[in-house]
């Protein structure tokens, strides 16, 4: 059994959920410093790769739980892997939206990064403002689909 | 072994290609109209369905032939089935992807713009039709090519 967490860039909320799936965010509190900087390197190396599976860990009745970025088409995408599992017998798979916890924020940092003069820490701040903001509404997300 | 023949909607490109790999279009001349229109799956994708794989059919070399609408974005659609098979264990050499879009005829682009997406069928099918037809033998090399690569793989296995 596998869970696919997938939302536009794949390494915002999607993967947000994820970690609070396999318990690497605590649900009690907001992730470390060091959680912060780790998955905002994740936004900065992955998030314009579209398409390519993140492996996050397993979950505690040890599925494999994955992060997906689909930019607009995450039903395109979802009926292409559904459709694919029953062509090859896997019916293992749950996809799980993360599309509407996105927000606006990625989309400045995305588009942000790409402008070399800006500031690394300048970035990092408004990482840092979107996961404080989003992380109680994944969290209350992933509660709901648990 | 599956092969996928990808265009943008899934609904005449595609299903022109894999019909000429099923036999179900003639490989020597150019169908008629009233041929296409007897094609399964020959402009009856709904948008909805984009990225759904129908299935058409088994060839003589045993591959199951199935037909995607992928839109634009196949650098997009065809990593995620990638990754997610090859998570899922399933070997990457029992599957290919074909881009059918390489004879595009404007024509067909508008018509199928017309009949998918506005709805207007009558006017959108012949057009589509007639743009297939038009370069009918560039997806007849394409199908050619894709099966001598086929049986070529099935000599070396």
């Amino acid at each position: 059994m596998s869970i696919i967490y997938y939302s536009f860039w794949g390494t915002y909320a999607a993967y947000t959920m994820a970690a609070l799936r396999i318990g690497l965010y605590s649900d009690k509190n907001l992730p470390t410093e060091e959680q912060i900087s780790a998955q905002y390197l994740l936004c900065r190396r992955f998030a314009d790769q579209p398409g390519n599976l993140i492996y996050v860990g397993l979950d505690s009745q040890y599925r494999e739980v994955y992060s997906l970025g689909c930019n607009r088409h995450g039903g395109m995408i979802v009926r292409a892997l559904c459709g694919m599992n029953k062509i090859f017998g896997i019916d293992s798979l749950q996809m799980i939206s993360a599309e509407s916890l996105e927000g606006d924020l990625p989309f400045l940092i995305q588009r942000l990064s790409r402008l070399n003069f800006i500031p690394e820490r300048m970035l990092k701040k408004l990482f840092r403002i979107w996961l404080e903001r989003s992380f109680k509404k994944c969290l209350k997300a992933g509660e709901k689909k648990i | 072994m599956k092969l996928f023949y990808c265009c943008y909607g899934g609904a005449h490109t595609s299903v022109t290609c894999a019909s000429i790999h099923l036999g179900y279009l003639p490989d020597d001349r150019v169908p008629e109209a009233r041929e296409f229109w007897a094609v399964p799956f020959y402009d009856k994708m709904e948008s909805s369905m984009l990225g759904t794989p129908v299935y058409m059919g088994r060839d003589l070399f045993g591959w199951d032939i199935y037909i995607m609408g992928m839109k634009n974005k196949k650098q997009l659609v065809i990593p995620a089935i990638r990754s997610c098979l090859s998570a899922c264990g399933i070997d990457l050499n029992r599957l290919y992807f074909v881009n059918a879009l390489a004879a595009l005829h404007p024509a067909t682009s508008i018509g199928g713009i017309a009949s998918r997406r506005f709805g207007l069928v009558s006017l959108g099918r012949p057009l589509t039709i007639w743009g297939i037809r038009k370069t009918y033998f560039s997806y007849v090399s394409l199908v050619k090519e894709v099966k001598q690569n086929l049986k070529a793989e099935l000599d070396l296995s």
